[in-house]
C-alpha cells in the first residue's frame, strides 16, 4: 500500500466540505425539521448552516497553519482533542450510516437487506479512510462531476409545483431553537478536517473555497425552502426528501419514479461523507495505536457490529441521535475547533499561516511541504 | 514466504482484495430480492375498496414479456387481493399475481366510497409513507366500488387508469376536473381546516360502434365522468360537490387551459366561450374577508356575423358581464356548499393565517368559516 498523506489542496477541501456538509441534510433531516419547526424549518436550517460555516472558518484557520496531528501543543491536550474527535466521529458514523443504509434499502432494492448493505458499504469506507485524507480528497474530486451533473440535470428539468406561501407566516418562535437543539448531530461535520493540512501548491492557484462554502449554505437552506414550498405541512410525512424532490418524480406521467441519477449521485456523496468521518476515527486511533491497517479493520468491524446489533431500524437511530449524547457530540463539534485554534496559536509558535496564491516555492521545497502539480 | 512472493508477482494483496470485494458484491446482488423485469407485474392503477374488516385491492397490471415489444407487446390484466392492512394486501397482491407487484409506476389510485368513509385516512397515510408510490400519483374517489372504475371498458384506451390519468393530467387542464395527487392531498391536509378534494369517478354505459379489424366485438363501452368532486376533511368523507360547484373549485384551486363557459347571448341564446387560461389568487382583505381574484382568458367560439353590413366578432359588454357572472356564480356556489357543511374548501383560513399569524388563529375555532365573508372578482380577457 502507498504512503498515507493528509495533505490536501484548498480546492479539494472545498469539494470535500461541500459534500460533507450537504449529504445528510437533504434526506431525513428536512422531515425531522419540518416536524419540529414546521413552516419555520428553513430558518432553522439557515441558522444551523451559519453556525456550521463559522465552524469551518475556524477549522480552516487551524489547518492553514498545521494539522492537529503535527501541531506542537502539549501532548496530553493533543491526545484529548484527538480522542474526542474520534469518539464524536464514531457516534456520527453510526447514526448517519443507518440513514444511508435505510436510503439504499428503500431506493435501490425492494426490501433490501440492511446487513448486506452494511457489508457492501464498510469495505469501501474502511479502504478510503485507511488510505488517508489525500485519497479521500482525490475521490471527492473524481465523483464531484457526476454529482454536479446530476444535480444540474435536476435543476434544469425540474417541473416545480409548489406554493411559496407554505412558508408564511415567518415567525421566529422557540420551535426553531428546539429543532436546532434536537437535531444538532446532523450539523458540525468538519472536525475530521483537523487531521488534514492544506497543501502549499508549487504554482499559485485560485482558491474557490469561499464560493463553495457560500454555495453549501445556499444549497442546504435552498433545499429546505423548496421542500417546504412543495410539501407544506405534508413535509412531516415525507421521509426521503432528496428522492422525492428528484426530477422524474415531478415530470413523469407514465414512467413513475425514475430517479436513478439522484439515487446514484447521493450514493457517491454518502460514501465520501461517511469515509470522511470514518477517517476521523481511523486517523485519531492510529495516533494512539500506531498500526493503521489494524485500526482501520477494527474500526470497520466495530462499526459493522454496532450497525448489525445496535441499530435495528431508523427509529432506534433517531432515538440515539436525539438522546442526551447529542450534547456531548455538539460540544465536541462546536467547541473543540475554537479550542484547537487557541491551542495552536498559543503553543505552536512554528506554525505560520500561508497564502496559496503567494508561494515561496523554493523555501517550501526545502521544508518538504510542497507538492507539485495542480490541485 | 514463497506464497508471498508469488502473490507479489501477481500484483500483491491489492488485487486480491479487489477480487474478493468484487465477488462478495456480486454475491450480495444475488442474495438481495432483485426480481428481473419479466418477473414483475407493473401496476399502473390500483383500486382500493373496503370489504368489511379487510382492505381489498384490484390492480391493473402490465405483465412484461421477455423480449419487450418486439415479442408482441405486453398484457394488461386486473389482479385482486385482500388483507387486514394495506401492506398485507400489497404483499398478497404479489402472491395472487405470481410475480412481484411493482408499484413505482402506479399513476392512479382509485378509492372506493365505503373505504373513504371508514379507513380512508389510514390508507392515504400509507400511500405517502410507502417508498413505492410516487408523490405525483393521482387520487380518484369512486362513486361506488373502486374496482368497477378500474375495470371500466373505455373506448379510446383499453386501460381505464391511463384514460383517467390523461383526463386529469394530460396536456389540457379542463374546468371542473379537480385533479389531486398524493402530494397535493397531504399539503392540503395540513392546511388550516384541512379540507381536501379529489374527483369522483362515475362509470356510465355508452353507445359505441367499433371501427376497424375488431368491429365484430361490439361489447359496448363505458365512459368515465370526473366532473364532480368529493370534498374530504381530516375527519374523513365530507360531501360531493355538484357539477357547477366543482367547476367553481377548479377556477379557484386550479390553473386551467381548457373547458367552456356557457352564457346567454344578447339574442337570448345559449352560447359558450373556450377557456384559454385561468388563474386565481386569493387576496386577504381583513381578518374575516377574502376576495378571489380570477383572471380568465377566453376565446369566442362563434363564427363572425354580419350586422348592418359590418362583420361583428366581439362580445358585447352585457355578454362579458354574463360570462363573469357565470364564473363568479360557480365559485360562490362552491364556497356556499362548503360553508353550509362548515368546511373551508378554498383554504381561506390558511391564507388569513399566512397574513395575520397566530394572533388570528388563537381566536378561532373549527367553525371559523362561518364568519368569513367571501367575494369573487373576475377579470375577463377575450382573445
Amino acid at each position: 500500500m502507498g504512503k498515507t498523506t493528509n495533505v490536501v489542496y484548498p480546492n479539494q477541501i472545498a469539494l470535500l466540505a461541500f459534500i460533507a456538509s450537504i449529504t445528510f441534510k437533504v434526506v431525513m433531516l428536512p422531515q425531522y425539521f419540518a416536524g419540529s419547526a414546521g413552516r419555520a424549518a428553513p430558518i432553522a436550517m439557515a441558522y444551523m448552516m451559519a453556525v456550521e460555516v463559522m465552524e469551518f472558518v475556524i477549522i480552516y484557520g487551524v489547518i492553514k497553519r498545521t494539522s492537529l496531528l503535527e501541531a506542537h501543543i502539549p501532548a496530553a491536550l493533543k491526545a484529548a482533542f484527538i480522542l474526542l474527535i474520534s469518539a464524536s466521529s464514531y457516534f456520527k458514523t453510526v447514526v448517519l450510516s443507518a440513514e444511508a443504509v435505510s436510503y439504499i434499502s428503500t431506493t435501490l432494492f425492494d426490501n433490501g437487506l440492511w446487513r448486506l448493505i452494511v457489508l457492501a458499504y464498510m469495505p469501501c469506507l474502511v479502504y478510503i479512510s485507511y488510505k488517508g485524507g489525500n485519497v479521500l480528497a482525490r475521490t471527492a474530486q473524481i465523483v464531484f462531476w457526476f454529482i454536479a451533473v446530476s444535480l444540474l440535470f435536476n435543476v434544469l428539468f425540474a417541473h416545480f409545483n409548489g406554493d411559496t406561501g407554505n412558508m408564511l407566516p415567518v415567525q421566529f418562535s422557540a420551535e426553531i431553537m428546539k429543532a436546532c437543539d434536537r437535531h444538532m448531530v446532523w450539523f458540525g461535520d468538519f472536525t475530521p478536517f483537523l487531521f488534514l493540512t492544506v497543501a502549499r501548491p508549487a504554482k499559485p492557484q485560485k482558491v474557490r473555497l469561499p464560493v463553495m462554502i457560500a454555495l453549501c449554505f445556499a444549497a442546504a437552506a435552498g433545499f429546505m425552502v423548496i421542500f417546504i414550498t412543495a410539501y407544506g405541512g405534508g413535509s412531516i410525512m415525507v421521509s426521503n426528501a432528496f428522492n422525492k424532490i428528484a426530477v422524474f418524480n415531478r415530470i413523469s406521467l407514465l414512467l413513475g419514479t425514475v430517479d436513478f441519477p439522484t439515487v446514484c449521485s447521493w450514493l457517491m456523496m454518502s460514501v465520501i461523507k461517511l469515509a470522511l468521518i470514518v477517517y476521523g476515527v481511523v486517523e485519531g486511533l492510529t495516533y494512539f495505536l500506531k498500526k493503521r491497517l489494524a485500526v482501520a479493520l477494527l474500526t470497520g468491524l466495530a462499526l459493522s457490529l454496532t450497525l448489525f446489533f445496535g441499530i435495528t431500524n431508523m427509529d432506534v437511530s433517531y432515538k440515539i441521535a436525539t438522546s442526551p449524547v447529542r450534547y456531548a457530540v455538539g460540544a465536541i463539534e462546536y467547541l473543540l475547533p475554537p479550542a484547537v485554534y487557541l491551542a495552536v496559536r498559543i503553543f505552536d509558535k512554528t506554525s505560520v499561516q500561508f497564502d496559496s496564491t503567494k508561494v515561496d516555492v523554493d523555501a517550501l521545497r526545502e521544508e518538504g511541504k510542497c507538492r507539485e502539480g495542480k490541485g | 514466504m514463497q506464497r508471498r512472493q508469488r502473490l507479489k508477482r501477481l500484483g500483491g494483496y491489492k488485487w486480491l482484495i479487489i477480487v474478493v470485494i468484487a465477488v462478495v458484491l456480486i454475491g450480495f446482488d444475488l442474495l438481495a430480492d432483485n426480481a428481473s423485469i419479466v418477473n414483475r407485474g407493473i401496476v399502473v392503477g390500483l383500486a382500493i375498496d373496503s370489504g368489511g374488516d379487510l382492505i381489498e385491492l384490484a390492480a391493473q397490471v402490465i405483465l412484461p414479456r421477455s423480449g419487450g415489444s418486439a415479442s408482441g407487446g405486453n398484457d394488461f390484466m386486473i389482479f385482486t387481493s385482500s388483507g387486514e392492512t394495506m401492506q398485507d394486501a400489497v404483499e398478497k397482491l404479489s402472491v395472487s399475481m405470481g410475480v412481484k407487484a411493482s408499484l413505482s409506476h402506479c399513476t392512479l389510485v382509485v378509492l372506493g366510497g365505503d373505504l373513504l368513509r371508514t379507513k380512508g385516512d389510514t390508507v392515504l397515510k400509507h400511500l405517502i409513507r410507502s417508498p413505492y408510490f410516487a408523490d405525483n400519483t393521482l387520487l380518484v374517489a369512486a362513486s361506488g366500488k373502486a374496482k368497477e372504475v378500474l375495470s371500466a371498458k373505455v373506448p379510446i384506451n383499453d386501460v381505464a387508469s391511463y384514460h383517467m390519468q390523461r383526463m386529469m393530467q394530460g396536456v389540457q387542464r379542463e374546468a371542473g376536473v379537480n385533479a389531486c395527487t398524493i402530494k397535493d392531498y397531504f399539503a392540503n391536509y395540513y392546511y388550516i381546516g384541512g379540507a381536501n378534494y379529489m374527483p369522483v369517478a362515475v362509470v356510465e354505459n355508452c353507445e359505441y360502434t367499433p371501427v376497424g379489424p375488431n368491429k365484430e366485438s361490439a361489447d359496448g363501452a363505458q365512459l368515465l365522468d370526473l366532473s364532480r368532486t368529493l370534498v374530504l376533511t381530516r375527519e374523513g368523507y365530507g360531501f360531493v360537490l355538484d357539477y357547477d360547484a366543482s367547476r367553481g373549485l377548479s377556477f379557484v384551486k386550479g390553473s386551467l387551459n381548457d373547458g367552456t363557459i356557457i352564457f346567454v347571448s344578447d339574442c337570448s341564446e345559449e352560447r359558450d366561450v373556450v377557456i384559454l387560461d385561468s388563474k386565481c389568487t386569493l387576496s386577504v382583505q381583513s381578518e374575516d374577508e377574502v376576495v378571489a381574484k380570477v383572471k380568465v382568458k377566453v376565446k369566442r367560439n362563434d363564427l363572425p356575423t354580419a350586422q348592418d353590413g359590418m362583420i361583428v366578432n366581439a362580445l358585447s359588454e352585457r355578454e362579458r358581464e354574463r360570462i363573469r357572472e357565470s364564473v363568479r356564480g360557480q365559485i360562490l356556489a362552491c364556497f356556499k356548499e362548503g360553508q353550509k357543511q362548515d368546511i373551508d374548501i378554498f383554504h381561506l383560513g390558511e391564507h388569513i393565517y399566512r397574513k395575520y399569524g397566530e394572533e388570528w388563529r388563537k381566536n378561532q375555532n373549527k367553525l371559523y368559516i362561518r364568519n368569513i365573508a367571501f367575494d369573487v372578482n373576475v377579470e375577463l380577457t377575450v382573445k
